[in-house]
């Protein structure tokens, strides 16, 4: 189907009810610009999109978009060859898209930073995390204050593969990412870790769905957020669990300190769980920094602002605690250490 | 002559409408041990806190002085980087911060004088070697998942860094082995000598290895007697009926 054959959704869907499309197209509903490409750095060298990209499956909005916009691909594949890849997308246009396929044949880490002044980013991540291979992957959006931002991505993982995701949100003032994992063979893993802060007008959207496809597999999503000033923090996850999957254990986890009068958090857990024998877990917290935590940091000689900050920075810092792959973390906390510094 | 560090004069604190401390006079000079014993919600904790400048404790009636100035213009930061101190019984646990950034900070804010990293390592190594501490503890995050124990001594090392002039210990024994309890008294004994304590507890046990001055028993909101060391045998083997009759 294409992009024009869609109905442009409407709020009474999960997945749009709190971010219209229209806030995040970048010119007019029914139209289909032609965007250029982003810049993709890896590793200190430009590469660039050499590859037509596979039609996704899925006919949804954003995807079927993206791809008509711009129907190139930057292929990358992570080897034992290069311990971390790192790869920066930026634009000079006022306009890009990119769109990022990743091979994970071997174990390795890829971190992905979204950098720049760019008006409107679309980006679709697409990877296959193959057989008995472990992705530490992590994503850092530190774009331009003004920025709007439409992601997309879609993971695929094999039997006895690992995905650990870890995503510091900060950057733009409009986003919307939906993200979503499919645990297609047994004894697959995600675990995925996500800090998101909202400050001034930022409006941070954040759909995940996890597919387990497969018994025997497992999923563990937590989501971190701290929303000060008027930012509005959006988590809707999606868990579904199908038919035959016995043995799955799946959870997932929204938590959102609230940091004004004025800030506001939604978050929205689904479960559909299709078969019996299963741990399926959800949950949604959210509140101010607790009091005694503050009393407490200030019987040590911290400031009232600079306590709060400790404590809302270590909040965000412990989400990315259980990502095992040293530099991956590391990249992520200073990308929030730095935030705050 | 000693310094008086605390003066309380007639104090009445409140929390949301109800009188929890009615009426105490305490004097503490530097280097003094001080012990408040008594039975649970007399108001000992109240007390500590209310030094402390916790939010949720309103003083009606009474003043305390800390080094000659009403404490009531300090904010509670402020009563840290002057030198107070509190060891808290239930210590909040901060996610996401390690300890050893944490300790860094901390002495940074208190102590008035810039230390420079190669001695502030030196004196926590020698500080956590003192109060048989794993160097593991430092990158762990400030009391999350600890132990009671491990709240405990974390707290003490604190003091120890710190160097407070006045150290307030809220039941810094209660869920302590006997071991544990050596060492907590260690740092307490090996803190500054000119330091002023004031020790909150239940049990002698404690008061046997730090040797107060002055014990005061104290029972709804007021001390009823107030003696030497003696006072705390009598209050262990008799309890405190006796004090009311």
């Amino acid at each position: 189907m294409n992009y024009l054959e869609i109905p442009v959704p409407n709020r009474a869907q999960h997945l749009w009810r709190y971010t219209p499309w229209s806030k995040v197209h970048p010119t007019e509903v029914g139209s289909v610009p032609k965007i250029s490409t982003a810049k993709v750095i890896l590793n200190d060298v430009e590469i660039k999109s050499n590859d037509k990209r596979q039609k996704s499956n899925l006919e949804e909005i954003s995807r079927v978009f993206l791809q008509e916009s711009n129907n190139s691909m930057h292929l990358v594949s992570v080897n034992e060859a290069s311990p971390a890849n790192l790869i920066t997308i930026s634009s000079e246009e006022e306009q890009a898209i990119c769109h990022i396929h990743v091979e994970c044949s071997t174990s390795g880490s890829l971190i992905v930073k979204l950098d720049g002044a760019i008006n409107w980013l679309g980006l679709h991540i697409t990877g296959n995390v193959a057989k008995n291979c472990t992705l530490s992957f992590g994503l850092v959006n530190d774009l331009a204050q003004h920025s709007t931002i439409l992601r997309c991505e879609d993971w695929n993982l094999l039997r006895d593969s690992v995905l650990e995701y870890g995503e510091l949100s900060i950057g733009g003032s409009q986003i919307k990412s939906d993200i979503r994992t499919s645990l297609d063979e047994v004894n697959s893993s995600l675990t995925q870790n996500i800090a998101v802060i909202t400050e001034d007008s930022r409006h941070d959207d954040h759909h995940i769905e996890i597919l387990h496809r497969s018994g025997n597999t497992n999923s563990s999503l937590n989501v971190s957020s701290a929303c000060s000033d008027k930012g509005h923090t959006i988590g809707t996850g999606l868990l579904m669990i199908q038919e035959d999957c016995d043995g799955c254990d799946a959870g997932q986890v929204f938590k959102n300190l609230l940091l004004s009068d004025t800030a506001k958090a939604e978050s929205i857990p689904e479960l559909e769980v299709l078969s019996d024998d299963v741990k399926a877990a959800h949950g949604a917290a959210s509140s101010s920094v607790d009091s005694e935590q503050i009393h407490y940091m200030m019987s040590r000689g911290f400031s009232k602002v600079h306590a709060e900050a400790l404590i809302v920075e270590g909040f965000l810092v412990s989400c990315f605690a259980k990502i095992n792959n040293n530099e991956v973390r590391q990249y992520l906390i200073g990308a929030l250490t730095a935030k705050y510094l | 002559m000693s310094e008086v560090i605390l003066n309380i004069k007639n104090l009445h604190v409140s929390v949301e409408g109800t009188k929890i401390i009615k009426g105490v006079d305490l004097t503490i000079k530097s280097g003094e041990i001080h012990a408040i014993m008594g039975r649970n919600g007399a108001g000992k904790s109240t007390l500590a806190h209310v030094l402390m400048g916790h939010p949720a404790y309103e003083i009606t009636q009474g003043e305390i002085q800390y080094r000659g100035k009403p404490i009531e213009e300090y904010e509670v930061f402020e009563r840290a980087r002057a030198g107070m101190f509190l060891s808290f019984q239930y210590p909040a646990s901060i996610p996401g911060v390690q300890v050893g950034n944490f300790l860094k900070k901390s002495v940074n804010n208190v102590r008035n004088e810039k230390v420079k990293a190669r001695d502030f390592r030196k004196e926590l190594n020698a500080a956590m070697e003192k109060l048989d501490m794993d160097k593991g503890f430092l990158s762990r995050y400030v009391n999350d998942g600890f132990s009671g124990g491990e709240k405990k001594r974390l707290e003490i090392l604190q003091m120890m860094l710190l160097k407070p002039t006045l150290a307030l210990l809220d039941e810094t024994d209660s869920g302590l082995d006997i071991d544990a309890l050596r060492l907590v008294a260690k740092g307490i004994t090996e803190t500054a000598e000119e330091t002023g304590f004031l020790v909150i507890t239940h049990y002698q046990r404690l008061l046997e290895l730090i040797k107060p001055d002055f014990v005061h028993a104290m029972i709804d909101g007021k001390f009823v007697k107030s003696g030497g060391p003696e006072l705390a045998l009598k209050l262990e083997d008799q309890g405190y009926d006796w004090l009311e009759a």
